[in-house]
């Protein structure tokens, strides 16, 4: 069992080495998105910023006017530290962000706990609700989600956004007691997730600052049915709820967020919740989730802005079990901790650091890129329950 | 590739490519208070006030009514050399009448203040400007607005050369409409 223990433990390192191939194409894959990007500041680079007190009378009369302030693109596409005002001529507002988390080892509570102590083995200890037979060891979520904005009036916008989703889960199972072809294995889904429509309202509080608030509404458009080859009986198996596409209900999401300016420092602090209503067609409902932010982000230039940022989360375990997935009604037995649904749920706070990369001529005001990542430095988990390793996340915000 | 990351991949390129294509519509972009300041001492540059009225070492004195935000806006022009003289901005929340400036910027929901005050600074070599059309229709020499997405100002110039003032008519062939 100690051995066991040991070479669960650095499982981690053996499956983060393990496709150096693919770690490559990764980077390379980036490296070209840079030079797209590059490509397109340097179009951006060849005009130094204007002197606004010296221009002409022409230049100026001939000058896009927004009634806003500086990030307010940022604010309604829901760009990282959501940000700013109001763009009287540029309605429409798209952005397209990336996100990737990855979870990797084991809570209980605050307790760090090895892939060995969660297995269970039955040769070496008695079958209890902390160990498990099955036991996902590396989760990795990715999601694009394409987002429009449109603007009804000076206050008032509406906005879609339709996720793109990609679920990836390792597995490591007791060696004695399954069919070798799961000895480990992984599982895989992808698909569209909930889409999400949202109306926002904008309050000015002065010059430098305001105030926005959003109430989203969440349609269960993703999939709840996913299934694939899992040391179950049979193939094509109910997948567990992580690897589920969408929520199965229909969702409240209101959020608030408050940002100021004061000088080139920018900062903000915001409050989101997605409510979950009645239960959806597989019988269970997921956890309500609260989240709360501050961030401060710092105009180093005019085009280049690193941010900070840190986040609380709080969300409630499932509510209801999905009637299709392994479970022991005589012992109260789960196969994995992601099929039961009292290990879901817990608290976490996020440390984030972000860069924002704008035109340097300052004329596509509201348009940017922006990079974040960051990793959580306190977790309290329902457990025993993976836990968040690190997430990234790149978003490009458009304003036409 | 695997198609998720390929999708990714040229839907990013895509976007990144567009901003080339965003560039080319050469406008500058400026946030409506900041761009109506400047509009404002531009319009100040092609003024003529009285050969008498100062000396060069008083400063060009800009007064703004009950508006923080238009007013926050205007430093971005305080201590910017006008006629020989530094500007300075003013803020003035009372109901007096600064009688001590060259110009006096009238905001919305001041109407009933400049009436007041109408009679007083018609004696004066002050340019009114607003950016309310009814402050304009009751008196005030410039009026600036956003039209669409771009700044536009008309003028009274009648009241302009009643107050000893001399405008260019540099100026007056951009403005979009010239009360005589």
């Amino acid at each position: 069992m100690l051995k066991l223990a040991q070479r669960y433990k650095s499982f981690k390192d053996i499956s983060f080495y393990r496709h150096p191939i693919d770690i490559v194409k990764t980077i390379k894959n980036y490296l070209l998105a840079y030079l797209f990007l590059a490509m397109g500041l340097s179009a951006f680079g060849q005009t130094p910023p204007v002197d606004l007190a010296n221009m002409s009378l022409g230049d100026l009369l001939n000058a896009k006017i927004i009634r806003s302030y500086a990030d307010h693109a940022a604010f309604k596409t829901g760009g990282q530290g959501a940000p700013l005002g109001y763009l009287d001529s540029s309605r429409f507002h798209f952005s397209t962000s990336y996100v990737k988390v990855r979870f990797d080892g084991y809570m209980d509570g605050t307790d760090d706990l090895s892939f060995g102590e969660v297995l269970w083995s039955p040769e070496d200890e008695p079958r209890t609700d902390e160990n498990f037979p099955v036991v996902p060891t590396v989760i990795t979520q990715e999601a694009v989600q394409f987002k429009v904005a449109y603007d009804l009036t000076e206050q008032w916008s509406l906005s879609l956004s339709i996720p793109y989703i990609r679920q990836e889960t390792e597995h490591i199972t007791d060696n004695n007691n399954f069919d070798p072809d799961f000895k480990d294995f992984t599982i895989v889904s992808e698909g569209f997730g909930d889409i999400e429509i949202g109306a926002t309202w904008l309050h000015r509080l002065n010059q430098n600052s305001s105030i926005l608030v959003n109430l989203g509404f969440s349609l269960p458009t993703g999939s709840i049915d996913e299934t694939g080859d899992t040391p179950s009986p049979g193939r094509d198996n109910q997948l567990p709820y992580t690897m589920q596409l969408g929520s199965g209900t229909y969702d409240i999401k209101p959020s608030i967020v408050y940002s100021g300016t004061s000088g080139d420092w920018t900062c903000g602090a915001n409050l989101n919740m997605t409510l979950r209503t009645g239960k959806n067609d597989r019988d269970y409902r997921l956890g309500n989730v609260y989240q709360a932010g501050i961030w401060t982000r710092y105009a180093l230039t005019d085009w280049i802005q690193p941010s900070f940022r840190i986040d609380g989360v709080a969300w409630d375990e499932i509510s209801g079990k999905d009637p299709a997935l392994p479970y022991d009604p005589i012992n109260d037995r789960y196969p994995a901790a992601v099929v039961k649904p009292d290990n879901f749920g817990g608290t976490k706070l996020l440390a984030l650091v972000g860069l924002r990369l704008k035109d340097p001529r300052g004329r596509l005001e509201n348009t940017f890129l922006e990079f974040e990542a960051g990793a959580p430095f306190y977790q309290d988990l329902n457990g025993p329950q993976p836990s968040e390793d690190w997430r990234f996340s790149a978003s490009f915000v458009l304003s036409f | 590739m695997q198609p998720f990351k390929k999708c990714f991949f040229w839907a990013l390129c895509v976007l990144l490519s567009t901003g080339p294509i965003c560039a080319a519509n050469d406008r500058l972009v400026i946030e409506e208070n900041q761009g109506k300041a400047l509009l404002i001492y531009n319009i100040a540059k092609f003024t003529e006030w009285p050969a008498a009225t100062a000396s060069s070492d008083t400063p060009f004195n800009f007064t703004l009514w009950n508006d923080n935000a238009l007013a926050d806006a205007f430093q971005i022009i305080e201590g910017q050399e006008m006629q020989g003289r530094k500007v300075k901005i003013n803020r003035q929340n009372t109901d007096s009448i600064a009688v001590d400036c060259q110009v006096i910027v009238i905001p919305k929901q001041q109407l009933q203040r400049f009436i007041k005050a109408r009679d007083e600074l018609d004696k004066l070599p002050i340019l009114t400007v607003t950016t309310e059309p009814n402050v304009f229709e009751a008196g005030a020499m410039i009026l600036v607005k956003v039209i669409d997405d771009h700044l536009a100002f008309s003028v009274n110039l009648a009241a302009v050369k009643a107050s000893g003032l001399e405008i260019s008519g540099n100026l007056l062939r951009h403005a979009e409409e010239v009360k005589f």
